[in-house]
């Protein structure tokens, strides 16, 4: 009786040592890592934001090597522009443990309204910080408060931008 | 957006700060103790003719790599000596209508957000005939907001413009910017050449 199937004969794989290509796992760490962060710009910029999130988003979804490497990234830098997103991030920071750091913030006024005290929480919990943008809030800033932040966050932030829309 | 402080404070490692129509409460806000690191400071203010902006400015002048302001509103708040103190180090942002007033008395300008109907051509042509018609020194930089045009048709114009600038010892220089709601179309080219290499952004 003959097969309904066509005979096919596949190349034989080469051994992993002597294939030019390699699985992800196989590749030294740096190697990856330096692929991972070259997915993503490095700094907030709002043209970029949107899709620098969703890349990094993907990357944690894909393997648990991903996601130990672009995590961080992820949350390095945050834009939080309503209530939602304030609660939704603090939730996350809790369940984080803390473990990784936000170095950049674009926190917008209208999402914190008159509760500044959430803001001041928002940045003293990060103390890996070094910029802070913040755009119409409808409070006064009270300058003092951030030099109040944990004491390597005060002292690691470098750059404060505060404007109006 | 206001601007305050519940007491002394010192911000140890900021290099930048940058201000868009916030007001602080006071000018001891802006202490050079309470900003030891800090070196690039910008401030755009539109009511900035109601502030006395002098005193903030030369408080922190000694230590600051630059200074970006808005030319238009703010020179006139400021005395011929505090203007010399800041000159070296200072852009002045100002729009090509109001050029003619600033020209003669900075050092480094930029002509901002041009309309974006104005065609390259009467951008140029508008300059020309405001620095032909100024007999008084001119800044050393003077740094166009828009694209330089590559257009030959054009280039009657452009060469006309820079051999009239580089006969008054005018540089001039293109750079663009696409977007003025993004760091207030941050004048990257002014920041290269005031700060070299020093101070990486965050």
């Amino acid at each position: 009786m003959t097969s309904l199937c066509p005979r096919v004969d596949y190349p034989t794989l080469p051994s992993p040592s002597s294939s030019p290509f390699r699985p992800f796992s196989q590749l030294p760490i740096e190697v990856i890592r330096n692929i991972v962060d070259s997915t993503a710009p490095s700094h907030y910029h709002p043209d970029t934001y949107p899709e620098r999130q969703s890349t990094l988003r993907s990357l944690c979804l894909t393997s648990r090597l991903f996601c130990q490497l672009a995590k961080p990234l992820l949350y390095a830098v945050v834009r939080l522009s309503t209530r939602d997103q304030i609660n939704a991030f603090r939730d996350t920071e809790q369940a984080r443990a803390k473990e990784i750091e936000t170095r950049e913030f674009f926190l917008d006024g209208q999402a914190f309204g008159e509760q500044l005290g959430d803001l001041y929480v928002l940045l003293a919990t990060n103390s890996s910080l070094r910029k802070i943008e913040l755009c119409d809030f409808e409070t006064e800033i009270d300058l003092s408060q951030f030099a109040r932040l944990k004491s390597e966050s005060a002292s690691s932030i470098s750059y404060i931008a505060l404007f109006s829309c | 957006m206001d601007l305050c402080s519940a007491g002394p404070f010192v911000l140890h490692r900021l290099e930048e700060l940058g201000l868009q129509d916030v007001h602080p409460d006071s000018q001891q806000l802006f202490s050079p103790s309470a900003f030891p690191a800090l070196r690039v400071f910008s401030f755009f203010f539109q009511a900035s003719h109601l502030y006395d902006i002098g005193p903030l400015l030369l408080g922190l002048e000694p230590q600051l790599d630059l200074l970006w302001i808005d030319g238009s509103f703010q020179l006139n708040g400021l005395g011929p000596d505090e203007l010399d103190r800041i000159n070296r180090k200072t852009l002045f942002d100002c729009p090509l209508r109001r050029i003619a007033e600033i020209l003669p008395y900075v050092q480094f300008c930029r002509i901002t957000n041009p309309s974006p109907n104005t065609r390259f051509p009467n951008t140029l042509q508008a300059l020309e005939d405001i620095v032909r018609a100024s007999s008084t020194p001119l800044p050393s930089v003077l740094y166009l907001a828009i694209k330089e045009s590559v257009d030959p048709t054009l280039e009657g114009w452009r060469q006309s413009f820079w051999n009239m600038c580089r006969a008054r010892n005018m540089e001039v220089v293109y750079e663009p910017v696409f977007d003025w709601n993004i760091d207030c179309g941050r004048p990257t080219e002014f920041y290269r050449r005031m700060r070299g290499g020093k101070g990486k952004r965050a």
